[in-house]
């Protein structure tokens, strides 16, 4: 790693370089202004038929090298393109007409159409990709956060290279994949997480969860960024667009434009959030002090105070230490007459906050464009990333750090992690010695990613356009999971495990629009096309274990290796066709349809049609009120959207026999010398029919007093029906659950956004945006007979989806109530066990983002802050630290305290004293007591950056100067019942089962400083 | 206006050309997963050695075996939280062992394996089928007392009924007559069992098995049935096992994730004491299988027991186990060996049933007799292993030195203690236990039960999926049917 990066400042040192190369012949310099007379910076100005321009300054100055004859091109998005002829006079002044049609805001949607929003029938959302930048996060998802509505982000841990979550208008689907589809540049591509075992389906309880894809995008290469929350939007796109879609568009460079190059380079320093602990208590039983030596140990903190024994103590976060970021990337960006292109190399090397662990990827992006002839353009991508992480464990695994972190009492010291004689050296038996863990344990994540595209657009005449896109997502990763023998876990002699995986994913397209206008008032165009998607993956596994040598992690050092592989495949074939109506400006009617067959559902009814309506009216537009009130479209649509079935859901299967105890232990197959199969438990259904979600959206999207005052308003209630899942059955039947089309939810909503620009003066600028989402989804039906599915954790505690609640509720042991909800409490003032059940559902009431910005000048100020309210999380932590005498709870076990409840003897109020003791913690507790709130409010963002001034640019020779400083998660306001570092980490990362946090490694807060230069 | 319609015609070309190209229906048709044989590929003998391996590993050795020897004082875990070490059990512990293990693993493919072998006319795999079927269903009915039978396995029924004790009990003797005339079909027509993990293809063992575990059932059921069920387990027991050599033990690998599951609990999960009070019962007779069971403690080199409810001192105590910080495999007890065998049944237990029949009998000299054949087959098969460095002097002097004594309640007493160290680690002990109330096991130190478990609670699958047949019950007190002693 360490080489690497020695390679970035190379990279960085060649770019300056290249400012140089073009120079000579006279200089002609002038002013470009816009039609109102003010001067206009940024304009572009290029000599024609060559590679040289410039851009213009603050004041709108420029000057450029060119000789007599030579044509200068102007141009400036939203403004007509000037031409001016040099010839004798060294200055040339250029007025600027603004360009009606041009300036027209443009959006991507579905397919690549470029569309202006103030004209679409259906509701979107934009972000603004300079806001993502400014998060500094590796992953685009979480720097998506608090910045739009109707998106749910949850980060999965603290850990360099963690996978995030990205839920779109509530969870729609019961079982299955629920994170949105990305398409970046046209194309979609896949979305799967990076596994240790596919054969192990709660990998994320005992590992910790592996990096999702979306990390693979790299941010500063992002122009824009749509979000289709609606299914009208997203209806286009198919059975995979079911959870919405992220339309991503990469920099294309544009015509006509000089050479820009752009440097970026941010450093960041980042700390843990620690969980709380008491720092109080020995390491004891009973009040009684334990050294933790050999043959005076435990695993509990119940001794004395450390302050009444005098002996030291230690800070148990001792192991974490600051971590690092640097985000350097260089692009060059322009085009000819003929052509565009841009050329980025984006770099981002972090390390985590604990040892062993750092994510570095690199993303080496091409975009090119070139007109061949007048009719016909040909665009072409190319897009390699490879990304490397390197993480410990975290989770429920005895290899998870954090659980001896957190379970280590505060007057043992855990250094040196051996004994004299190289053993694991620890105040108790039966655990690991974090550090030892970190020397003995890891984990690496590689992936490389290829995404090639093409993209041949040819006008037939002057209404007719024929296109075809084709792109490839091919993907290579692998993983390396390794335990050294000695380290306690379920491998004792070592383990490594490796995992490869190439995934390709083909997806083409050929559209043919017509663009056909009826009238001058009646405007129309239509779309109509063909897709194939092909996804072929296959993962091989292979365990190696009993070491021979140790600290030697390699397969060939294993006795016992096993193997496995994984092949998934899938195809869909599509039809579809979009027709888009105006009339007048004011009104517009958007109509889809689309079928689609697919290799998942039975051969012979794989065929499934859905369409989409969508229709929108622009009061303003219609009544002329442009003046006061810029825009007032009300929309209104109706979608339907079908969605296949999961690969192989049609017949059941035999796997390779593998008995485990469902814990640790297992016989694995061959055995013995001798193969074994065994009949998958889960029943195929060669009866499947495709799954389809309904979906009502109103809209409105109201600009005031010259887009000063800008209000989004947008209900929807979606219906998924007849989802396909596998419905759990008495197992007694032979199988523990059949593919069966039987659940149905249903997410309603509002999404409320405001953006305000109180503010807008030549030199001072501000603006606030405020957003709202309340999703309430509601889980109609399951299956016949069926209450309940488990989705994540175990048995008790676990997520679970529950008919007539929420998605996801955690299911746990409770406390014995009565019917009025008061706790049932025995003779001595102690609660008792009551049933297994519902302890709340884990999903938010609403959340909310606000983001600001002051500008002065060269200055700008800005934050963003984020608001969680409802939802429970279950803390397992403390299930374990409360037994170990740990937590922060256990700091009052000295207090008396009287349960508020009813002793159920005789049913008289209780008035007996307990305490929260050893006694309480071990005997009496149920886990309903570790269900939190995960409420919170946080600042997660706050930049100051400062921008040169044109003069001093000018003396620098660059068209931009910007220094930043930020700080990321400065300030969360949690509810006081959650203990632990942040309650927006889940352990499940990017899967369903949100709502359980276990021993992962705690959040960040971060400060980075940014360096952002053009020449 | 031609070129325009030229121009439609080659796009309506391609558009018709790449659907119909697209939509034959072979390029669909890729709905059979690559990585799963077919039905037809997986005969009975690919399914066979995963049974085997699962009855031994999961039940034999595993969840079962851990509940029966931690219950009955075998042996002892650390910790005084609720546990199964201390008598606590709720729905969420028992669901792997019914869920996984039983309904949709033993059960479901010895049933497959009856399906497949009824269709090729295989009575080998057939009868061997019928045998881990009886098993497996008599470990549902000792821990469940009710569960499904007569309507499990039936697709159409998506909500089995739950069958009672004595209707289980009754399709379990039914299985294992009808094993002994399909296996005899397949002794006379010369039938080859092949991958047969247990007995390696010998059919005549696999019989003497089935009329042993018909042995075992019917003194299972004699306070239930009456004391005439002394005459079958005789009559069984005749035609069954003769030797050590018969025994049904099943043998594990010296790697990882194939060793003995003992071993695979004490090196994943937890270390594994001996318990205070099969140390002090073996310390009664100064029997020598003491060694063969525990080790020596760190601190003062000889067996210490411990109990469970405790917060074990790890050096001061003895393992069964080997212990797990010295990073090795190479256990020294024999329990604890990577390849030790797990009996599904011994000869030595067949001996103890014989015993406590002519008790019932009211043989007192036949019972004497078979006591001491039972303990001296135990020891034989210890000292034959390598286990005991014992003579066949030293063993016979040992086992003579069991007499009756006088009153049945005394030499019932004596010969299920003895079944009990005998049985060491086996599921065995807690049957016998709540059969006739021996050995007198005291409770956990620290204790969620008053009284040593009944039998097992129904597990959440059950609760959620089949909740209108689950019955009602209280796991620590309600006792099975054939418990009425």
């Amino acid at each position: 790693m360490k080489l690497i990066k020695k390679r970035n400042l190379l990279l960085l040192l060649f770019s300056l370089l290249m400012t140089t190369i073009w120079s000579q012949r006279k200089t002609v310099s002038g002013k470009v202004t816009s039609q109102d007379g003010l001067p206009l910076p940024g304009v572009n100005i290029l000599v024609q038929g060559t590679l040289t321009g410039t851009q213009t300054g603050f004041e709108g100055e420029y000057s450029i090298s060119a000789s007599v004859e030579q044509v200068l091109v102007f141009s400036y998005v939203g403004q007509k393109q000037e031409t001016r002829i040099v010839d004798t006079s060294n200055i040339i002044n250029v007025q600027m007409k603004e360009d009606a049609e041009a300036l027209e805001e443009v959006v991507v949607v579905g397919l690549g159409q470029s569309k202006d929003p103030s004209k679409l029938a259906y509701s979107i959302a934009t972000v603004d990709s300079e806001e993502v930048l400014k998060a500094n996060e590796a992953d685009i998802v979480n720097g998506l956060a608090g910045k739009t509505t109707g998106v749910q982000i949850n980060n999965s841990s603290g850990l360099a290279g963690s996978s995030s979550r990205i839920v779109i208008r509530g969870v729609s689907s019961l079982n299955y994949n629920n994170t949105p589809l990305y398409v970046i540049d046209g194309v979609p591509i896949s979305n799967s997480e990076n596994l240790v075992d596919e054969s192990d389906d709660d990998q994320a309880l005992f590992f910790g969860s592996t990096p999702g894809e979306s990390i693979n995008i790299s941010p500063d290469q992002i122009k824009n960024i749509t979000i289709l929350k609606g299914s009208a939007a997203s209806a286009i796109y198919g059975s995979r667009a079911a959870n919405g879609v992220i339309v991503i568009e990469t920099f294309k460079g544009g015509k006509n434009r000089p050479p820009q190059i752009s440097i970026r380079t941010a450093t960041s320093i980042s700390e843990i959030i620690k969980p709380e602990l008491q720092n109080e208590y020995t390491l004891g039983i009973g009040g009684v002090y334990y050294s933790g030596e050999p043959g005076d140990q435990t695993s509990v903190s119940w001794g004395p105070k450390a302050s009444d024994i005098g002996v030291p103590t230690y800070d148990r976060f001792d192991i974490f230490k600051p971590g690092i970021t640097y985000d350097n990337s260089v692009s060059v960006q322009g085009g000819s007459e003929h052509s565009s292109y841009y050329t980025s190399v984006s770099m981002y090397n972090q390390e985590g906050t604990v040892p062993n662990n750092s994510f570095d990827r690199y993303s080496f992006l091409v975009n090119n464009s070139f007109d061949v002839t007048k009719k016909l353009k040909i665009s072409t991508k190319l897009n390699y990333v490879t990304s490397e992480n390197e993480r410990p464990f975290e989770g429920n695994a005895l290899t998870s750090i954090m659980w001896t972190v957190a379970g280590a009492p505060i007057s043992y010291d855990l250094q040196p992690s051996t004994n004299p004689d190289g053993t694991q050296r620890l105040f108790r038996t039966s655990r690991n010695n974090p550090y030892y863990v970190l020397d003995n344990t890891g984990s690496d994540y590689l992936t490389n990613r290829f995404t090639p595209s093409i993209s041949l657009s040819y006008d037939i005449n002057d209404w007719i356009n024929l296109k075809l896109n084709s792109g490839l997502d091919y993907t290579v990763s692998s993983s390396k999971v390794y335990e050294n023998s000695g380290v306690l876990g379920n491998y004792n002699t070592g383990r490594i495990l490796e995992t490869e995986r190439k995934g390709r994913d083909l997806n083409t397209d050929v559209i043919v629009t017509l663009n056909k206008n009826f009238s001058e008032a009646i405007t129309a165009d239509y779309l109509v096309g063909v897709g194939l998607f092909d996804t072929k993956d296959n993962t091989l596994f292979s365990q190696g274990s009993g070491f021979i040598i140790p600290s030697f992690y390699d397969l060939s050092n294993a006795t016992s290796v096993l193997s496995d592989e994984y092949t998934y495949q899938k195809r869909i074939i599509s039809a579809y066709a979009q027709a888009n109506f105006g009339y007048n400006d004011y009104l517009f009617l958007t109509l889809t349809s689309r079928n689609d067959k697919s290799s998942t559902l039975p051969v012979k009814d794989n065929s499934f049609f859905y369409y989409s309506g969508s229709l929108g009216f622009d009061l303003a537009e219609s009544l002329n009120t442009t003046r006061w009130m810029n825009r007032a479209m009300i929309r209104g649509s109706y979608s339907k959207v079908g969605n296949d079935a999961p690969a192989y859901a049609t017949i059941t299967g035999y796997s390779q026999a593998n008995p485990s105890d469902g814990q640790r232990g297992n016989i694995a197959f061959p055995f013995r010398g001798v193969g074994s199969y065994v009949q998958n438990s889960t029943q195929g259904n060669p009866l499947l029919t495709p799954e389809f979600t309904k979906e009502y959206e109103i809209s409105a999207d109201l600009q005031f007093l010259n887009n000063r005052i800008g209000v989004e308003l947008n209900y929807y209630d979606k219906k998924s029906e007849d989802q396909i899942f596998s419905v759990p059955q008495s197992s007694t039947t032979g199988f523990s659950a059949i593919y069966k089309n039987a659940g149905s939810i249903q997410n309603k909503g509002i999404e409320v956004g405001l953006n305000l620009k109180p503010i807008k003066t030549d030199n001072l600028y501000w603006d606030v945006r405020v957003n709202y989402s309340k999703n309430e989804s509601k889980v109609l039906e399951l299956a016949d007979g069926v209450e309940s599915v488990r989705l994540a954790g175990f048995t008790n505690p676990g997520i679970f989806i529950r008919k007539g609640e929420p998605y996801g509720v955690i299911w746990t042991s409770l406390y014995k109530r009565n019917d009025e909800g008061d706790l049932l409490l025995d003779d001595n003032g102690y609660p008792q066990a009551g049933s297994v059940g519902n302890a709340g559902s884990v999903t938010p009431d609403w959340t909310g983002g606000l983001s600001t910005s002051f500008n002065y000048k060269g200055f700008e100020i800005s934050a963003v802050m984020d608001i969680r309210v409802g939802g429970n999380i279950f803390n397992l932590d403390e299930n374990y630290t409360t037994f170990y005498g740990t937590s922060i709870k256990t700091k009052d076990r000295e207090k008396e305290i009287i349960l508020k409840g009813i002793k159920e003897s005789d049913g008289t109020p209780n008035t007996t004293p307990i305490k929260k003791d050893f006694t309480y913690y071990n005997g009496y507790v149920e886990l309903e007591e570790f269900v939190q709130k995960a409420d919170f409010l946080k600042l997660r963002n706050v930049t100051l950056s400062y921008t040169l001034p044109s003069s001093a640019l000018k003396a620098l020779k660059l068209s931009n100067a910007k220094i930043s400083l930020s700080g990321r998660n400065l300030w969360i306001d949690k509810d006081d019942s959650f203990t632990g570092s942040d309650p927006e980490l889940s352990l499940y990362g990017s899967g369903n089962g949100q709502g359980i946090t276990n021993f992962q490694i705690p959040s960040n807060k971060s400060y980075t400083l940014t360096f952002n230069l053009t020449f | 206006m031609k070129s325009i319609y030229k121009n439609i015609g080659l796009i309506l070309i391609i558009l018709v050309g790449l659907t119909t190209v697209m939509s034959c229906s072979d390029y669909l048709d890729i709905n059979v997963a690559p990585d799963s044989p077919s039905d037809a590929q997986v005969t009975e003998s690919v399914i066979l050695p995963n049974v085997l391996a699962e009855l031994s590993y999961e039940l034999s050795g595993g969840y079962v075996a851990r509940a029966s020897s931690l219950w009955t004082a075998q042996i002892a875990t650390t910790g005084e939280g609720r546990n199964i070490s201390t008598l606590f059990l709720d729905d969420t512990d028992v669901n792997n062992t019914w869920q996984f293990s039983l309904y949709t693993g033993i059960l479901k493919d010895a049933k497959l394996i009856e399906q497949k072998a009824i269709e090729t006319g295989n009575t080998q795999y057939l009868g061997i089928s019928k045998v881990i079927q009886a098993y497996g269903l008599s470990i549902v009915a000792d821990l469940w007392n009710e569960a499904p039978w007569s309507e499990a396995y039936d697709l159409e029924i998506i909500k089995p009924k739950f069958d009672t004790q004595e209707e289980l009990y009754n399709s379990i003797d039914q299985l294992l007559e009808a094993a002994i005339t399909d296996i005899d079909s397949a002794i006379t027509s010369g039938k080859i069992v092949y991958e047969d993990l247990l007995y390696n293809g010998d059919l005549n063992k696999w019989k003497k098995l089935a009329y042993s575990l018909r042995a075992r059932f019917a003194m299972r059921l004699i306070y239930a049935k009456g004391d005439s069920q002394a005459d079958l387990v005789l009559l069984y027991a005749s035609n069954g096992f003769t030797s050590n050599d018969d025994d049904a033990g099943f043998a594990f690998e010296d790697k990882e994730d194939a060793n003995n599951p003992w071993v695979q609990w004490a090196d994943k999960w937890t270390d594994v004491y001996i318990n205070t009070f099969i140390v002090d019962l073996l310390g009664l007779n100064t029997d020598p299988r003491l060694d063969a069971y525990a080790l020596n403690n760190r601190s003062t080199q000889t067996i210490t027991g411990a109990q469970n409810g405790t917060t074990i001192q790890s050096t001061s105590t003895s393992y069964v186990s080997i212990e797990k910080n010295l990073g090795t495999l190479n256990g020294q007890s024999y329990f604890m060996k990577n390849t030790s065998n797990i009996k599904w049944m011994s000869y030595s237990e067949l001996l103890f049933l014989v015993s406590e029949a002519y008790l019932f009998k009211q043989d007192a000299p036949n019972a004497q007799i078979n006591l001491r054949n039972a303990i001296k087959a135990n020891l034989d098969e210890l000292a034959s292993n390598g286990i005991l460095a014992l003579t066949s002097t030293q063993i016979i002097n040992f086992s003579d030195g069991f007499e009756l004594p006088a009153s049945f309640e005394n030499s019932q007493k004596m010969i299920i203690e003895q079944k009990y160290i005998a049985n060491f680690l086996q599921i065995e002990p807690y049957n016998d236990y709540r059969r006739t109330g021996y050995p007198d096991i005291p409770l956990p130190v620290a204790n969620y039960s008053s009284q040593i478990p009944e039998r097992f609670p129904y597990g959440t699958n059950s609760i959620l999926n089949n909740a209108d047949n689950v019955p009602v019950v209280n796991y620590q007190t309600d006792k099975v049917w054939w418990d009425q002693k």
